[in-house]
């Protein structure tokens, strides 16, 4: 008896999933999802949620965070990739989603496989070296390994981070030659480097905040093309004389490819409109982040550009995986 | 006394209504989530991130704290009861704990835990307030080299887990150390043993493998020996530990105590190396080493000791250097970060009601755990009174809802259940798992730590005998495999005299 009632009401509501919906402003119907490739507590994770935690307030609608981490981004991103293109499973995409495809010829996911929505805020790495080196300027430590070539040790915590991609960039900028040291991700170098072991590293500005102001740590330069508000004496690695130097680990927000454009221009303004809040702004602060403030065409291009110039790093130093 | 003001400090931030509340609730919730099989604190801390972002950072850091610490208790309850180990550092409570239920002493392997627990959690929080500077430094002393010595010395400690043959029990450490090495290599980023699989390129999850290995292929073995379920829920026996028991434990907690505040300390290992080498420990120390794995109280007391101070002192290299030392504490950072904290030296000194706040919150979810717990052991044991047939399905259903919950993964779901079908093999062959699990846990920390030094040190392999920490760490390793030899010595002595 009630199949007769259920079965119209249930062909109905598919029906109506189905029609092509003109009103797009309704949108957000149900909670959106925004799936973060990386571990939660992590830097992506927390500065994803300073942002999300206001726009869902501005919403009414809740955005939930989901981590899928793997496989340097590509589980996330292929999650995403294979999502339906609706506006409700977004991705926080990195630049592992231009430089994975080049690393990796096998990559299933890449760039093209999403809309770019717009950049969220991001801390820069930082040009360290420990206190106890001899080097006080970004001169000092290039003299420095010049007169030592191969023997001062670089960490390299990810293969195609934004450190070991700065580190390679800045090393064959400056002619000069250091051992890299693999780790699994930053915060496990960081005893090597407070004891001495790791000479010099690019690393996030977040992570080596509270070193700096304890005296562990001494910051050489900046590794993006504006100086940090809160170290303002702080040189920019252009400043220096090496602006292709400056790697900023930059992340965005993506939507899967053929999302509706009224609904990729929609999620741009409520991300322009939160980035400009009050609190988000302090937040952001407090994590030493930097934002590009790309949107939509503008960091699509950008897009372009970095693949262009990571494959030419890439490929001069053969970087690839096997 | 600095330390008494500090501590005053300390209790004045937390003696709230709302900060002993938030304690409460998250060592409740902890317990909650550490009886569930498989739901472990990383991701209930995950998915309550968003939830404390509204609360002031104390009361926030004081609930993730609970949960963490609470969940190693909760831990120990399904290890006990149900041969489920929920975090790598309950492995080992499995191992004698289980054996103790299968005896109707389910209560006092309860009991023990939970007091011993207790115990090393007030002293382990005693020991983060007096000495937490010099220890995080000590902690930074350990480089590559150290690593690698130390992960040694827990390999060889693996062997002494064993119960039985020494062969089965290295070829089971292998095995581990195998298993370890599927995903992406530190060094090169080359995929190994991944089978073009993107779900193994990070590796296998412990909780995939303990859970399967452990837990699934438990429930197998019973559900083959339909009768043999039935004896062990018919007699419950005493719920509290008996002073005979007491005479037992009480060293083996002491000692549990000082080597897990130690371990805790390593980024990295630590945590699980203190449970294991506390095992090992008392299993070298006991008069009669055979009635380990039998239900030997001292076999729960020295580990559930050792775990608990380990998870406390975890806590030193966060605190005071902005260092996580494994997931939990990763997303303490997180959540630390969330408010606006930059986790490390300079929190102590600009934050001091948050730094010892939290520190004294530690020891009162503490007390709400003792208190919370030992009315809940009765409940507990008469749980295993509910019949197998409703009661595995329900086990299975939560473990898979745990393996999902750690990645969004349903990959891992089936892998666990190949690791269940593996595990059931290893207990007709009679292999042991627990050396496997050690092994797949050490391994690749082994290597990565070996590769690292030896490039650090240009190919010099004297690094390790040079630096004072390595060099201790290796005589120990030395010395542990001479006592290993040692029984087998004394045995064919006293052969020999007899034939005299």
């Amino acid at each position: 008896m009630k199949t007769r009632f259920f079965l119209p009401a249930i062909l109905l509501v598919f029906g109506l999933l189905l029609l092509p919906r003109a009103a797009w402003s309704e949108y957000p119907e149900h909670p959106v999802k925004v799936i973060v490739p990386y571990p939660a507590g992590g830097i992506v994770d927390v500065a994803t949620r300073i942002v999300t935690e206001r726009i869902a307030q501005d919403w009414g609608q809740p955005i939930v965070v989901e981590n899928r981490p793997g496989a340097n981004g590509n589980i996330g991103a292929a999650a995403v990739k294979n999502a339906a293109p609706d506006g409700y499973t977004l991705l926080i995409g990195s630049t592992f989603l231009v430089t994975n495809p080049l690393l990796d010829r096998h990559s299933r996911v890449g760039h093209e496989d999403f809309v770019p929505i717009g950049t969220m805020g991001m801390p820069p790495n930082l040009l360290a070296v420990p206190a106890a080196s001899p080097a006080k300027s970004l001169q000092d430590f290039i003299a420095l390994a010049k007169s030592r070539p191969g023997e001062l040790n670089a960490p390299n915590p990810g293969i195609g981070s934004s450190n070991h991609l700065g580190t390679e960039a800045f090393v064959s900028l400056a002619g000069i030659e250091l051992t890299q040291v693999n780790y699994k991700g930053q915060p496990p170098f960081i005893p090597d480097l407070l004891n001495g072991q790791i000479d010099f590293t690019f690393i996030s500005a977040a992570l080596a905040a509270p070193h700096i102001r304890s005296g562990k740590l001494r910051p050489l330069a900046v590794s993006y093309d504006k100086r940090l508000k809160s170290h303002p004496d702080l040189p920019t690695v252009g400043e220096l004389g090496y602006p292709e130097a400056a790697v900023l680990p930059w992340t965005g927000f993506f939507a899967p490819a053929r999302t509706p454009a009224p609904i990729v221009h929609r999620l741009a303004t409520e991300l322009k409109k939160a980035l400009q809040d009050a609190e988000v702004i302090r937040r952001n602060d407090a994590l030493e982040a930097v934002n590009p403030d790309l949107f939509l065409e503008d960091f699509a291009r950008f897009l372009k550009s970095e693949s262009r110039r990571w494959r030419k790093v890439i490929d001069e130093h053969h970087l690839q995986a096997e | 006394m600095e330390l008494i003001s500090h501590l005053g400090i300390g209790l004045e931030a937390v003696l709230t209504w709302q900060n002993l509340g938030y304690c409460f609730l998250g060592v409740l919730l902890g317990t909650l989530i550490g009886v569930l099989p498989g739901l472990g604190p990383v991701a209930t801390i995950a998915m309550l991130l968003p939830v404390t972002y509204g609360l002031p950072p104390l009361s926030a850091l004081i609930m993730l704290a609970g949960i963490y610490y609470g969940a190693q208790y909760g831990g120990s309850t399904t290890a006990i009861l149900v041969n489920l180990p929920g975090e790598s550092s309950s492995v080992v409570t499995c191992l004698d704990g289980y054996a103790m239920a299968r005896q109707g002493r389910a209560g006092v392997a309860l009991g023990v835990a939970a007091l011993g627990s207790f115990f090393a959690g007030t002293i382990a929080t005693l020991v983060i307030a007096a000495a937490a500077a010099p220890l995080a430094e000590f902690a930074l002393k350990f480089g590559p080299a150290e690593y690698f010595s130390l992960m040694l010395l827990g390999l060889i400690a693996a062997v002494v887990l064993a119960q039985g043959d020494v062969f089965k029990a290295i070829a089971m450490v292998v095995l581990g150390l195998l298993l370890g090495l599927v995903g992406t290599d530190v060094g090169s980023g080359a995929e190994r043993f991944t089978f073009g699989i993107p779900e193994l390129s990070d590796g296998i999850s412990f909780v995939v493998l303990s859970m399967g290995l452990f837990g699934i292929a438990e429930i197998i073995i019973n559900l083959e020996q339909t009768s043999g379920r039935d004896v062990f829920t018919a007699r419950i026996g005493s719920l509290l530990p008996g002073r005979e028991d007491v005479r037992r434990a009480w060293k083996p907690v002491l000692r549990g105590t000082t080597l897990g505040s130690i371990l805790g300390i390593l980024p990295g290992g630590g945590a699980v190396l203190s449970s294991f080498s506390a095992y090992t420990l008392e299993k070298r120390l006991a008069n009669d080493p055979s009635r380990f794995g039998k239900g030997a109280i001292e076999g729960v007391a020295g580990p559930e000791a050792a775990n608990n101070a380990g998870a406390q002192t975890s806590f030193i290299p966060l605190l005071v250097m902005g260092l996580p030392s494994n997931p939990v504490m990763a997303l303490m950072v997180g959540a630390m970060m969330i408010h606006g904290i930059v986790p490390g030296p300079q929190v102590m000194e600009e934050r001091p009601a948050l730094f010892w706040g939290l520190i004294v919150s530690m020891w009162f979810g503490n007390l709400f755990l003792v208190l919370l717990n030992m009315p809940l052991i009765g409940l507990w044991v008469r749980l295993l009174k509910v019949p197998y047939r409703l009661l595995y399905p329900v086990i299975l259903l939560f473990c898979c809802i745990g393996v999902y919950s750690i990645n969004n993964s349903a990959f891992e779901v089936g892998l666990t259940l190949f690791f269940g079908v593996l595990g059931y093999l290893f207990v007709k062959l009679h292999c042991e798992p627990a050396p496997l699990l050690l092994g797949f846990v050490l391994g690749p920390m082994m290597e990565e730590n070996l590769r690292r030094a030896m490039l650090l040190a240009r190919g010099d392999a004297r690094v390790f005998f040079t630096r004072p920490i390595s060099l201790t760490l290796l005589v120990a390793s030395a010395l542990l495999l001479c006592v290993m030899a040692w029984p087998r010595a004394r045995k064919a002595r006293d052969l020999a005299f007899q034939e005299n």
